[in-house]
Formats: structure tokens, sequence, C-alpha cells
């Protein structure tokens, strides 16, 4: 419960983070028209989000206007999330006449939406049918069935058309104070004939017999391709319907709380009641459709099978070209009607063009043929004219729609010397990319398999497999090694610069690289048993790092010159002591000119080699 | 002089066996050899011939692409999407590429979970680097890269170069982290998840990986799914809008 309630707040964070263009603003009124002294509801419902706070409609010259409140709506189609919000808003007509509500333009988070526009025509009369009153509403509801107040429509634009004619097919789900959830894109029987992808569903309020219901819109587009007496549906739809339960075990106190009329508030009722959800299919009925034949009469001979009403729009460019270069003719068809029938329109002639397949791009009301035609020599002087045929539904008729050619400047290019005599004419330079070619023979029979464009005659940059930079160990190493120069560089430079900036540590670092040498010194006189020499290096290193260390003179220091200040610096007695056993040692070789053995001089090293270690771990 | 005429001719025999043996492990020839097959409608040998470049261990974006054109005209529209997929991931900003991929997507039912898995952040990344594939972003990646190190080494050697260099080094960084994003969120995208499509006309997707199992729901020729993993001749999958099942494992084809 925790998980879906988690879900259902992070779905609504979601949902509610739509971006502007997946917003839209719409106007609509439950009513077209009403008796003067009635009201009617408008709705400004902005679909794809449920954040929108209510607009300000301002004043409406000769009606009054009360808000009354937002509504929201979630549903999820077939995984997908759709949701609104709709504010609604009490028109009470002072005057006879038509209103028109909206456009509104609403300005909100940095964005502005503008809305549809709705009509309300107020009349002396009184409408046909009475508005219910919440109470007969509500006494309406008690007397209905579950099926009234849930159930499915399935409706045609006509009853009759010709085979390849575009019926738009709705398909609606009426909801009463019900709660619905989970909706899935619905279905019907439409054997023999082809139908389109659902449009997004729309989401709106109607009122039927005297009730409001939530409505779902679902449309689509068939057509036909064999003549007959059809019927089409019944549409089904799955959901899952959401009853109400009250909490079982509850006190009878806790009922005599509940019955009571103040706790009867909605927000009581859903704290104390939980929601089962039980799966539904609801069914429509079916419809039915006569689908005629096009007639033989008047049908022209180079008619393809367009039925609709299209316009045809051609154009042709550079004008301007030199022999092999590329001509584009751009041929659009667009309108209205079944886009699946219409092919490229036909060429009068080509003679004297090379002609490559053509690219087409189908969107939502038309179809664009793009058809490279290369001239093979300059006696072209226009392009071909162009025939587009179709049969109008509305009217009953084939029309024909003809574009005239084009003029053409078609220049020779001048002689290469190397070209081979008899040699194919060049491949033209600036062949549209998509346009990979291919005689006009295989564009034929290419064609009735659908749209797809033509093969790749080049391989391009062959690889073998799983062979990508990324994956290569020099990948990792281009940005490890770059990555270790880097930090290295930085060490040494910032150790640089602070030899440079800071004396005291350039003394230091200086007088350890110092003692280093002076340790080869010594064991060089260790191995020869020259205790003078080591003597004399002992005392050398002694004094080359106290005086680098201490930053002070290195000539006359001895022990009694540097040992204040080492006790200053809180150097360790034991440590002091190493040192002044050094000196001693030292001077008396020095003085004494006595002849140390190699174990006394491997001792004395050692101290050194301890004193160094124990200064190096203070920060004197 | 006959013994040496012998051997030259023998000599000649053998090296254009040897040229003709190398020739038919070419992939460019062979790849011409099936792009007439194709030309002649011969789709199955033509689809035959592609494959043989496949074997050899050898791929590229019109091979993918021409592969996809095969099974479309023989009307498996799931092998074509599954082809025009990894075409895609090779050479992403080709428009034929596109267009064929749109118009076969088309005539499958899954348009409508697709939105789904549009994330804002991820296409923020992506988006600048759609038509480019992961290849390519790893290259420019490290180009960036590479220029980022030695301005800032430029920076540590020759400090008066700093305040010079902020007016490149700024552009240079946001532009690496841009690609480092994009670079992170395809490799995620291509690399560890696995992407697959429904091969077979429909897929019965149960709730446990046995024959005797309830179905859940039922994809569709050409449809996208995530594959999960796969284990006894099942694949554990994931649907665009999250649903879990399992199905037969030659139902779907791993892109």
């Amino acid at each position: 419960m925790k998980k879906g309630l988690l879900l259902l707040l992070l779905l609504s964070f979601f949902v509610s983070y739509a971006s502007a263009e997946d917003i839209k603003f719409e106007a609509g009124i439950d009513k077209k028209t009403v008796a003067i002294g009635e009201s009617a509801q408008l709705g400004l419902t902005f679909y794809g989000t449920q954040n929108v706070p209510a607009p300000d409609i301002g004043n409406i010259d000769g009606c009054e206007v009360r808000y009354l409140g937002p509504s929201t709506m979630m549903t999820v189609i077939n995984g997908t999330v759709s949701n609104s919000v709709t504010h609604m808003y009490k028109i009470q007509p002072l005057r006879l006449g038509k209103f028109q509500f909206g456009p509104f333009t609403f300005k909100y988070d940095g964005n502005t939406y503008t809305s549809s526009i709705a009509f309300l025509t107020v009349t002396e009369e009184k409408a046909r049918q009475e508005p219910f009153k919440k109470e007969d509403e509500e006494n309406i509801i008690d007397s209905l069935d579950i099926k009234d107040r849930l159930f499915l429509t399935l409706k045609l634009d006509k009853t009759k058309a010709y085979v390849n004619e575009i019926v738009p097919v709705v398909i609606k789900i009426y909801v009463n104070r019900m709660n619905v959830s989970d909706i899935q894109l619905p279905t019907f029987n439409q054997e023999g004939f082809s139908k389109a992808q659902f449009e997004d569903p729309k989401q709106y309020r109607e009122r039927m017999g005297g009730l409001l219901y939530d409505v779902l819109e679902f449309k689509t587009t068939i057509f036909g391709t064999r003549p007959g007496d059809y019927k089409l549906g019944p549409a089904t739809l799955k959901c899952n319907l959401a009853v109400k339960k009250r909490v079982r075990n509850m006190s009878a106190l806790h009922d005599d709380f509940l019955n009571d009329r103040g706790m009867r508030d909605p927000y009581f009722e859903d704290f104390f009641t939980r929601y089962e959800r039980y799966p539904v299919e609801l069914k429509s009925d079916e419809v039915n459709l006569v689908l005629l034949a096009l007639p033989q009469e008047g049908r022209p001979e180079d008619f393809s099978g367009a039925v609709g009403d299209y316009q045809f729009i051609y154009s042709a460019g550079p004008k301007k070209v030199k022999v092999g270069d590329p001509v584009t003719l751009k041929m659009e068809i667009n309108g209205t009607g079944n886009f699946n029938t219409v092919i490229i329109p036909k060429l009068d002639n080509t003679e004297g063009f090379r002609v490559y397949e053509p690219q087409i791009k189908t969107e939502p009301g038309r179809k664009t043929f793009r058809q490279v035609l290369i001239p093979e020599s300059d006696k072209v002087y226009q392009t071909p004219k162009a025939v587009f045929t179709y049969f109008d539904p509305d009217k009953g008729i084939y029309k024909t729609i003809t574009q005239e050619s084009t003029p053409l400047q078609v220049e020779k290019v001048p002689e290469s010397p190397a070209q081979v005599i008899g040699q194919a004419p060049a491949v033209p330079p600036a062949t549209p990319v998509s346009l990979d070619t291919g005689p006009k023979e295989k564009r034929e029979d290419a064609q009735p398999q659908g749209d797809i464009l033509y093969i790749k005659e080049s391989m391009g940059g062959v690889q073998t497999k799983d062979s990508e930079a990324y994956k290569s160990v020099f990948f990792l190493m281009l940005f490890l090694v770059p990555l270790l120069v880097l930090i290295v560089t930085y060490f040494i430079t910032a150790k640089q610069d602070r030899l440079r900036r800071d004396t005291k540590y350039a003394h230091r670092t200086e007088a350890f690289k110092n003692m280093r040498k002076e340790f080869f010194e010594l064991k060089r006189h260790l191995k020869s048993n020259d205790s003078k020499g080591f003597y004399e290096t002992l005392f050398k290193a002694m004094q080359d790092y106290l005086g680098g260390r201490l930053y002070m003179p290195v000539a006359g220091l001895t022990f009694d010159t540097i040992e204040p200040i080492l006790k200053s610096r809180a150097v360790d007695a034991a440590v002091l002591n190493k040192i002044k056993n050094i000196f001693n040692v030292c001077d008396r070789a020095k003085f004494a000119l006595i002849n140390s053995d190699t174990l006394l001089m491997k001792d004395d090293m050692k101290s050194l080699e301890e004193v160094i270690r124990e200064l190096e771990r203070f920060k004197i | 002089m006959k013994k040496i005429q012998l051997i030259l001719i023998l000599l000649i025999f053998f090296a254009n066996l040897a040229v003709s043996a190398e020739d038919s492990q070419d992939p460019r020839s062979l790849f011409y050899k099936a792009n007439s097959l194709y030309e002649k409608r011969d789709y199955e040998k033509a689809s035959e011939a592609y494959a043989k470049i496949l074997d050899i261990d050898t791929e590229s974006g019109p091979l993918y692409f021409n592969i996809g054109n095969t099974f479309f005209k023989m009307g498996k529209i799931g092998y074509a999407i599954l082809a025009y997929k990894r075409a895609q991931k090779l050479m992403p900003g080709d428009s034929d590429l596109k267009s064929n991929l749109a118009y076969a997507e088309s005539l499958t039912e899954d348009s409508a979970l697709q939105a789904l898995t549009q994330n804002k952040i991820a296409w923020f990344f992506k988006f600048p680097f759609r038509e480019y594939s992961l290849n390519t972003i790893s290259i420019i990646l490290s180009i960036l890269y590479l220029l980022l190190i030695a301005m800032l080494l430029a920076g540590i050697i020759y400090p008066m170069l700093k305040r010079r260099m902020t007016i490149i080094f700024l552009p240079v960084l946001i532009g690496f982290l841009l690609t480092l994003g994009a670079f992170g969120i395809r490799y995620y995208d291509e690399e560890i998840l696995s992407h697959g499509v429904v091969v077979a006309k429909e897929a019965e997707c149960k709730y446990e990986p046995i024959d005797k199992s309830n179905n859940y729901f039922t994809l569709k020729e050409g449809q996208e799914v995530l594959v999960l993993k796969t284990r006894n001749g099942w694949r554990r999958i994931k649907r665009l809008d999250g649903k879990l099942a399992w199905v037969k494992s030659d139902a779907i084809e791993e892109i």
C-alpha cells in the first residue's frame, strides 16, 4: 500500500514536470444553448499537468461568471500516464444572444497558453431539456444500473463510404461518478479494414440524459478495400473499476461517528474507506458500414487509387544546372484522405533525364516526394509535367491536377582530357544523401513493399566487431597516463616553486641531499679503514646537515653553538647526547690522532644515521 | 622449356586461386555481391551473403542497414528493426536509416510505449550528440580531455598563461563535462543495459519461466524490451513501461 502511494506520488511528481510543449489548453462548455435565466458550466482544461492554478478569465460582457473549483483526472492507458485539470466556471447569461468564450490566454511558469473557443447561445425559450438539479441527478443515479454509469460507445462518421475512403472512428468511454483506472487502448472487430493508430485520447465532460459524464475519447480512422456490407465492432476496452469499501472491524462507536452528517464529508470517507479494484471489460454495440466500389464512369486511365480531397504543389530546383547535375522535383500532396493510396504523381515525359528512386516522406495531412532527375544532355529545356489523379468521395468524381513543366537551363560540361570515351557520366556530386542510386526500373518493383529507402552501395567504415575505441586498453591509458603526468608535473612544479620561495626549505632539502653523498664517502673510508678521513667526513657531514637544517653558516659550527638552539626547539635530550658524542669522537680522532677500529666507526656512522632520522621527524 | 612453361602456368593458377580465396573473404567484395543479389530481388540469398560478412567478425553501419532492408523486403519486420537498431549504434545520424527505422516501427504497435522511455536529464546530455555514435563520442571526449590536460599542464608550467587561457578553458571544460555526461549515459544505455527486439510475430510473456505459467501480456513483433537475464531458454525482460515478465529466448534477439 505504502509502495503504491509512493509510486503514485512519484508519478504525480514526474507528471507535474510535463514540459510546456506537452501541455494543451482547451475551453469547453457543457451546453450549446440555454434559455435566459439558466446557467451553463464552462470548463478550462489543461491536459498534461495538474498543477496549473485557475486562470482569471475576467468579466465576460453580458454574463455573470463564478469560479466553481478544479477537477483533476489521471488515467493510465497501456502504461502511458495522462492527466488533466479542469477549472469549472458557472456562466449565468444576463442577456440574449450568442456568446463567445475564449480564446483565453494564460501565463504560467514562464509559458503562455492559448485556449480554444467555446460558444453559448442564449434564447428566450427554455432549452429543450430541463437542466437537472444535483438532487435530481442523485435520484437518477440511485435508480441506474452500473451499465448506465460506465459504458463504451463506437461511432462512425458515416454509414456509407467508398473503397479506400478514410472513415473516422470514435470510441468513447463514459464514466459517471466512478473511479476507473488502468484503461487500456480499445480494440474492435475491423475485419476487412485497415486501421490507423489511435490518436492521443481526449478527456472532457459531457452531459447525457441529465447526467454529467467524464468522457475519454479515442479516435482513429479505417479504410476498406473491398466493396460490401460490413458490421464493425463491437469495440471492447479493458480497465479496472475501483470500488469503495468501508474498513471492517470498526466499532459501533466508530460507525455512529461516521454516520454523523458532519463526518460524511468526502475527506473523512476517503480516510476510513479503501478501494478494491475489479477488472472490467466494456463492450460497445456494433455499427454498420456500406462500402461502395469506385465508379467506373469517368475513371482516368492513370488513376492509381488515391481517394480523398487533395492539393498538389510542385516545384523544381535548381533551375540552372550542368549536364550530370541533379535537379530535385518536390511534389507535395496535401489535404484530407487516405495517404496510403497516394503514390508519386506521374511524370509526363522523362526523356533526356536519368531518374532516381524518389524519397518519400509522409506526415499528418501531407505526403512529399523528392524526385531526383539528372539531365543527360544540354538539350533538355524543362522538367517533365506532373499529373496527379484522385477520387473525391464527397463529390463522387475523379479529379486530375496537372502541374506544368518548369524551364531548365542545362549547360554542357567542359570535356575532361582524362575522361575515357564511352565512360558512363560522372556520378552526380550533389546527389541527396538519402537517395542512394537505383535505376527507374527498381523503383517500380520496390514500391509496393513500402516506403523504405534503397540499400547503401558503399560499406562505409568497416570495423571488426567490438573494436570500438572505448573498449580498448589504449583508451583507458589515454585517460590515465596524461592524468599521472599532470599529477607528477604538479608536484614537481610545486616543489620547485617552494625551493625558490622558501629558503629554509631549500637549505633543509639541500642538507638532506648532501648527507646522502657524504654517507657514500663515509662508507668508502670505512671500507679502506681510513679513520682519519672517516671522522673528518663525519664531522663535515654533521656540520653540513645541522647548518642546513638550522639555516646557519657551516663554518665554525660546533655542538656548543647549536646546543641552545636545538634545546629551544625542544629536540629530545637523547638525540642531543648523540650529536654531542659524534662531535666529541670527531674531535678526539682529529686531535688525538687515534686509529679507531672498524666496529667503532660503524657505530658512529649508525649514530649519525639515527640522529638524522630523529631530526627529520621534527620540524626544527 | 616446356617444363618452365608448365611451372609458370601452375604458378599463375595457384596465384589466381589465392587471390580469389582472398576476395571471397574480403568484406567489401562480399558486400557488393550481396547488394547485387538484393538488386535481383533475391532477398533470401542476399541476407545469407550479408550474414557471411558478419561471420568474419566484420561490421559497419551500411551493412546492418542493408540487412535491415533485406529483412524488411522478406516481411520480417522484427529482424529488420533489429538490424536497423544495430546500424543506429554505428551511424545514428544517417537520415536514410532514420527514415527506414521510423517506417518499420510505424508498422509495429510499439509507439505508445516508446514515449515512456524519455528521461529529461538523459535527453539533455544525449540531445547534442544524437547524431554521433558512442565511438565518435569517445573520440571527442578523448580530444577534449587531452586538450584540458594540455591546458592544465601549460598553466602549471607557465603560470603566466593561466589568465589568458581562462577564456578557452571554460568552454572546453563545459564541453568536456557535457561529452562525459553523454558518454556515460550512452555507455550505460548501449553497453550495460541489454536491449532486445521481438523478432517473433507475437511473444507470450509469462509470470514464470515455464510453459504452463499464465500469460501476463503479449509482445508484438518489432517491440523493444530490456533483457535482464537469460536462463534455460527463457529471457527475463522488462517492457519499456516497466512491466517484467519471462519470454522464450528465441522470440527476442539482443541488439
